[in-house]
């Protein structure tokens, strides 16, 4: 039956009009308020700025615990990266050397990089481009907030991705148009392709990170190291060109000198304990932490050496210990008196131990009077008691060492003056290490020829020992390759570069003008000028102006310099000019007028005899010399074997005269000259006694000898045949200088590197080793930088192999994901009950 | 007691005075007789205490209504103008029995019916509320079920009333009684919304797989969580957006049956399983039939993407978009707001929102639903006092409230992780979400120990009746508060054609806050008149030039005429609603 309350309009007879509008617009869901970002491999810098900027607000929200879970992992990943750097900072400032340095922070940025490129490289691309599923994908939420699309795989924000991009996805996916609830199965197969590949970073990164880092810093060191020497060659020059940076090391080494002495002074009356040698190795430490650590143990070493030697303790100072420990105790006056008896029985014999623990068992005796329970723990403490005030005896006063002390501060105060400019200027260059100018040189040249060799180490093969005999073979089947006229011309190349950077007279020539320059301002001017000079925004002024008194920030007038001059340097008034300073800090002499300071200049770039320059120039010499006449040896190397290959050295032999002219040599004496040569020229010793004894002590081995040594060394008869004019000069000189100096004064071809060679005809090369004349042989240099090519591609090796694998098994493993169930696609629906 | 019941229902009790009775059904032989007329359960247990009534042993048929009343539903223009007053109900629960006394009904007790909830609808009128939300009437599954009844939420036929709610002893069909209920409502000036679940039940899949959502092996989807129901598919072909046939002929047919029984509009559960072109075919279908018809979306708020499994995202704005009336909206996390600026900065952007549609939708008071943790757990009695206050007061906004918010029940049962022999499911647990309303098991009725809260809701509800155009068109202007570093008091200011209150409301549940409330334009002679009944603790307010200095107790609210005629023009922000 009708009921009236209910609903007039239904049951009205006349339809409703509808009130809707013919074409209403179809009611499609609103634009969502996230956007997705454009799928791609790498982000935008833009976009990884706005992140840090939310992420540093997340910091705020974080600390009042209003964070919420993504915020907090993105609060991790931030705190992990700032620990990180810090740490490497730390290590940054631990490690001696400018290379080791920057690698700590290399480490750092290989890591973290690492952590990002291995997902995007071997998960995020190959399963993209096989399924269409990025699976890193990201999208900006309501809030503005950066998020992985498929970060939760029940949180996935698909209203934001378009209709076409799902449907290419699910056409990648090989889900057929016709299947029901297409949209639905594409997502799931791409949701649980997310997961999959999410599942196979978890397990791989672990592993991948690590490895990855490894081999980009191995990849990056030598790269860093060349930066780093550029760097350094660079500011070494600027240094010198600097004349106020001149001045101020020569005054900055006195200084030290003066403030070392000050130091040592005022810890004349303390003891020489741990704290005051730890106070000690800081201040003479140079600020480098393991310098200070190893002057540390040294002057601990001199510390126990200082106690044993120190007086031992006898009958006379130990009545002073038993008196302190009794006064300690104390112990009435009558048992003090006692004492002295016990003294006295003692005798002279020197106090060890044991008999510290007999007197105190006496002592105890005296004190307890009697009870033996007392006794016994008044034994104990008596033994405490005397053991420290005699461990305390005997530690002895600085003052004891005042002179080793002053020794060491004079060292270390060179040490800073010699890390000083000249110093770190020829130090850039010459230094005979892989990070100097001279080095890079030296390893470019010794890596070429052993790629040439065709001996360069791969990295999954190569033999752990190379012999003097594969060596020799391969420079035979090299002289006759194709590729060794364009080998020899690019050596030509490097050694030409190498003489244009080590020519010694365009680098003196620049310190000598530097200098004048220096020497120029000083002369006549007062510490006024030099301080205009030095106040004008040096950086790396700060810490000297810190040593002189100056706080920092503080602004520094010439006046308040010129007063910490004349402070530092006392009251002298000869000293107080600067014009003073200079002469005696660098030994220059300025005089009155230009040209008796460009000939004192000149004696001082020359460096004379004793004095620091000399000693620098002269080893700085010696290295360049070595590695020359060790590339000059490379090309005379390859000059013997062609021509032993094209039958010259032969012809050669065979014409020689020997006897005085008044022989040839034998066929079977060319034969062995040849053999001889080939060995002489590779190893540059001869390898037994018995080859001893038959090319020095037979007649017949004399002659080989002579004729061999003619062939090698006589440029003027025996010129040689490769390269060009410029370095056929150079070979020339250099084996003149070879005959004249070594083979023709000497019949031993032994040279013990570190046997030194006395010429008095020649007057700045005291000193210069017969090693660094004649050069490295090549099988010595080539078996060298195969040895270290392969130390260095051991890990790489280790690392590289593993990555593969790794990489392998990743890249097969993602080829199973995307895949959906096709057989229920066909088979239809099914019920789950 | 007399005197409070009589308070509380003088028709009522006064209709108990006079001789004639007319009870609408007959009792069973072995039964109490029992009083089926129009009074609350309350009453009736007590009269029958005291043995005034004697019912007849037999009884006539009883006609449906009295006089023939053209009726016209005007429940879409209703939330239109902010005007409904909703209270959400559980036919099976409303006005159920518990004789045993053991919160469970079964032998001995009354499950509530559309008969028996008949007798609380002056109750219901009596605290200012003129619309039902009346939750699912379909007989739930009883297959995979939870719960020995069943949830209301997961039906096994949308199209049939669930047994349990009909009156075996009435006559009359299972339709008749349902049709009763609304035109007794409607007598009554309550409109009512039927709630249709978003879900089916494991028996409806079995019997309609062509409604549900198929996963690639051939599973139906469960909602994440929600493991006794199973997702229908509104799709034919997602890509193209075609949609279910099926499913849509359903809906429509579902809306066809709710008319039928004499609904006046439908509360669409979980609204986001269904997308906005699906809603908009039933809405406009259903506005063909009745243009008044109104829709109310269980929606919340924007989501990027839906935190369940098999769920669709949440986007109130698609559900407005398509069509319904009103939202849930964020109100159920109001105890969770930390401070005046986020009441604020939510009102203000639903203000904003509302230009983004046509006029007049709006949010409902959703503080407590039957989803969420019973409200007395936030606060107390006071808490929920403050509530209705809110409910009151601000924009945009339909109030709401759920069965046994008017008497502070906590929604507590004993069987709570128990067991139960008796069970009409395939589950003898007795399931329940603990907190919230019992929508799984025949249990007791609603009825908690605070009854002066219903007072309190009534006299806010009279507050907003009295300023009506006010309350439902005015401007919303949020207000500084000096010296409350906490910002636990809110302020804010309503106007109208020159009429103004301002509501002052004490945030904290814990403890007093104090602070100014700045109001440009009010003179320190104003007399504040709070309109408001006085609860919980005292608080204290004065007015000087540009201000009000407060002293609120913890939870207070406090709402004030002042004479600010000006207060929109001083530079304040204001806010409206697009109506």
């Amino acid at each position: 039956m009708s009921n009236n309350f209910v609903n007039n309009f239904i049951n009205q007879a006349k339809p409703i009009i509808p009130n809707i509008k013919g074409n209403k617009e179809i009611a499609t869901p609103v634009p969502s308020d996230g956007y997705m970002l454009p799928s791609r491999i790498f982000g935008s810098p833009k976009r990884a700025l706005k992140n840090l900027k939310n992420d540093v607000v997340t910091i705020k929200k974080g600390a009042q615990g209003k964070a919420n879970d993504h915020e907090l992992g993105r609060l991790n990943d931030l705190a992990m990266k700032a620990g990180s750097l810090l740490l490497a900072a730390y290590l940054f400032s631990t490690k001696p050397f400018k290379t080791s340095k920057a690698m700590e922070f290399v480490g750092f940025g290989s890591f973290f990089a690492s952590m990002a490129l291995w997902p995007k490289l071997f998960i995020q691309a190959p399963i993209k481009a096989r399924t269409g599923v990025d699976i890193h994908r990201k999208y900006v939420d309501s809030f503005g907030r950066e998020k992985m699309f498929f970060q939760d795989p029940q949180y996935v924000p698909w209203s934001l991705m378009s209709q076409a991009e799902i449907d290419k996805m699910g056409d990648k996916l090989k889900i057929s148009k016709d299947t029901p609830n297409r949209n639905a199965v594409i997502q799931d197969t791409a949701r649980k392709t997310a997961v999959q590949g999410n599942t196979l970073w978890m397990y791989t990164a672990g592993f991948a990170t690590p490895l990855m880092s490894a081999l980009i810093c191995n990849f990056a060191e030598p790269k860093i190291d060349g930066l780093i020497l550029n760097s350094n060659l660079k500011s070494t020059q600027k240094h010198l060109e600097n004349s106020s940076l001149t001045l101020l090391q020569r005054i900055k080494h006195g200084f030290e000198l003066r403030q070392g002495q000050k130091f040592i002074k005022s810890l004349a009356d303390k003891p020489l304990d741990s704290k005051t040698i730890s106070e000690i190795a800081q201040k003479f430490g140079n600020d480098n932490l393991s310098v200070s650590q190893t002057l540390e143990s040294s002057l601990q070493r001199l510390a126990k050496e200082a106690r044993l030697n120190s007086v031992p303790m006898n009958k006379n100072n130990l009545g002073e210990v038993i008196s302190k420990v009794a006064q300690r105790a104390k112990l009435p006056s009558d048992v003090a008196f006692e004492l002295e008896d016990v003294v006295t029985k003692l005798g002279t014999r020197e106090i060890s131990s044991a008999t510290l623990s007999d007197i105190a068992d006496k002592l105890a005796g005296m004190a307890a009077k009697g009870n033996k329970f007392q006794q016994k723990k008044l034994t104990g403490a008596f033994t405490e008691a005397l053991t420290e005030v005699f461990e305390a005896q005997r530690v002895p006063k600085t003052s004891a060492v005042a002179d080793k002390l002053t020794n060491l501060s004079q060292v270390m105060a060179n040490l800073k003056a010699k890390t000083g400019i000249f110093d770190r200027f020829f130090a850039a260059r010459t230094k005979a290490t892989p990070g100097t100018l001279l080095g890079k040189q030296y390893t470019g040249f010794s890596q070429e020829v052993i790629e040439a060799l065709g001996l360069k180490p791969t990295l999954f093969g190569g033999k752990k020992l190379l012999s003097d005999d594969e060596v020799i073979r391969h420079i035979e089947q090299f002289v006759e390759s194709d590729k060794f006229d364009s080998t020899i011309k690019s050596l030509d190349g490097r050694i030409e570069t190498f003489h244009r950077d080590f020519d010694t007279t365009s680098v003196f020539k620049k310190m000598k003008e530097t200098l004048s320059q220096a020497g120029e301002h000083m002369r006549g001017a007062g510490f006024g000028e030099v301080a205009d000079k030095m106040t004008g925004a040096q950086p790396s002024l700060t810490r000297t102006l810190r040593a002189l008194g100056f706080k920092e920030g503080e602004e520094v007038s010439r006046d308040a310099l010129a007063k910490a001059f004349r402070d530092v340097l006392g009251n002298d008034q000869k000293k107080m000019s600067v014009s003073g300073i200079f002469e005696r800090e660098t030994g220059i002499q300025i005089g009155d007028n230009m040209d008796k300071l460009k000939r004192s200049i000149e004696d001082f770039v020359s460096g004379q005899p004793g004095s620091s320059m000399r000693a620098m120039r002269t080893e700085a010499e010696e290295r360049i010399l070595g590695a020359q006449s060790s590339f000059y040896r490379t090309i005379q190397t390859f000059d013997i074997f062609k021509k032993i290959k094209n039958g010259t050295l032969r012809t050669q032999l065979e014409n020689i005269s020997v006897d005085g002219q008044a022989a040839r040599l034998t066929p079977e004496e060319v034969n062995e000259a040849i053999d001889y040569a080939k060995k002489f020229i590779t190893k540059g010793t001869i390898v037994d006694h018995s080859d001893k004894a038959r090319y020095m002590n037979t007649q017949s081995g004399k002659r080989i000898h002579d004729a061999v040594m003619r062939v090698l060394f006589d440029d003027g008869e025996f010129p040689t045949e490769i390269g060009s004019p410029a370095l056929k000069s150079r070979m020339r000189a250099y084996k003149s200088e070879v005959k004249s100096k070594i083979v023709d004064i000497m019949h031993s071809v032994e040279a013990p590197h570190n046997q030194r060679w006395m010429s008095e005809t020649v007057e700045h090369m005291q000193g210069i080793t017969k090693h660094n004349l004649v050069g490295e042989p090549i099988v010595d240099s080539v078996k060298n930088g195969v040895q270290n090519m392969k130390n260095s591609n051991k890990w790489l090796k280790i690392f590289g192999t593993a990555f593969l694998a790794l990489v392998g098994i990743t890249l097969i493993a993602g080829t199973q994901f995307g895949k959906h169930n096709k057989k229920a696609e066909k088979e239809g629906e099914k019920t789950n009950g | 007691m007399a005197n409070y019941l009589e308070q509380l229902f003088p028709s009522v009790y006064s209709h108990y005075l006079t001789p004639e009775v007319k009870p609408q059904s007959a009792p069973a032989a072995s039964e109490q007789p029992k009083l089926y007329n129009n009074a609350s359960s309350l009453l009736i247990d007590f009269l029958n205490q005291n043995g005034i009534v004697n019912a007849a042993v037999q009884v006539k048929t009883p006609e449906i209504a009295s006089a023939p009343i053209d009726y016209h539903n005007n429940l879409k223009t209703m939330f239109k103008n902010n005007e409904a007053n909703i209270l959400g109900v559980i036919i099976r629960t409303f006005n159920a029995k518990d004789r045993v006394g053991n919160q469970l009904i079964r032998k001995g007790d009354e499950v509530g019916t559309f008969n028996n909830a008949v007798e609380r609808l002056d109750e219901v009128k009596g605290l200012g509320i003129n619309t039902l939300h009346v939750l699912p009437i379909n007989p739930p599954g009883k297959k995979n079920a939870l719960g020995t009844a069943g949830s209301l939420y997961s039906p096994a036929d949308f199209l049939k009333i669930d047994p349990n709610i009909i009156d075996k002893n009435d006559s009359r069909t299972d339709k008749e009684q349902v049709q009763n209920f609304n035109a007794e409502c409607h007598k009554r000036g309550i409109k009512t919304m039927l709630d249709m679940p978003s879900c089916g039940s494991f028996d409806m899949f079995e019997k309609h797989p062509e409604w549900m959502a198929i996963d690639e092996n051939g599973y139906a989807k469960t909602p994440g969580g929600w493991n006794d129901i199973k997702m229908l598919n509104p799709w034919k072909d997602e890509s193209k957006r075609e949609l279910n046939p099926d499913l849509v002929k359903l809906h429509k047919d579902f809306v066809d049956w709710a008319m039928e029984l004499g609904f006046d509009g439908l509360r669409i559960d979980v609204s986001r399983t269904k997308p906005p072109e699906f809603w908009q075919e039933i809405i406009d279908y259903s506005h063909t039939k009745d243009p008044e018809f109104a829709w109310l979306a269980e929606t919340y708020t924007y989501e990027d993407a839906s935190p369940q499994i098999n769920m669709n995202y949440d986007r109130p704005k698609d559900a407005l978009k398509a069509g319904f009336d009103s939202y849930y909206g964020q109100y159920h996390i109001y105890h969770e707001w930390e401070n005046a600026k986020e009441f604020h900065d939510y009102i203000i952007d639903n203000l904003k929102m509302s230009y983004e549609f046509d006029k007049g939708k709006s949010v409902i008071g959703s503080f407590g639903t039957h989803d969420d943790n019973s409200l007395m757990e936030h606060g107390g009695p006071d808490f929920l006092k403050q509530v209705a206050a809110v409910e009151a007061t601000i924009p945009m906004l339909n109030t709401y409230f759920f069965d046994g918010f008017q008497s502070g029940d906590d929604y507590r049962y004993d069987f709570d992780k128990q067991q139960d022999e008796y069970t009409e499911t395939d589950s003898h647990d007795c399931f329940v979400h603990t907190g919230r309303p019992d929508i799984f098991n025949l249990s007791r009725p609603l009825i908690g120990k605070h009854h002066d809260i219903g007072q309190f809701m009534r006299s806010a509800l009279k507050v907003k009746e009295n300023y009506k155009d006010l309350i439902t068109k005015g401007s919303y202007i949020p207000l500084a508060v000096d010296k409350n570093p906490e910002d636990k008091l809110i302020a804010f200011a309503r106007h109208y054609k020159g009429k103004t209150i301002v509501v002052i409301i004490n945030k904290d549940v814990n403890k007093a806050q104090h602070g100014s409330v700045m109001i440009p334009g009010l003179s320190e002679k104003q007399t504040l008149k709070n309109l408001f009944q006085p609860y919980g603790d005292q608080s204290v307010v004065q007015a000087q030039d540009g201000k009000i200095n407060v002293e609120m107790g913890k939870s207070r609210v406090v709402a004030f005429e002042i004479n600010t005629p000006d207060i929109e023009n001083s530079g304040l922000p204001v806010y409206k609603q697009n109506l």
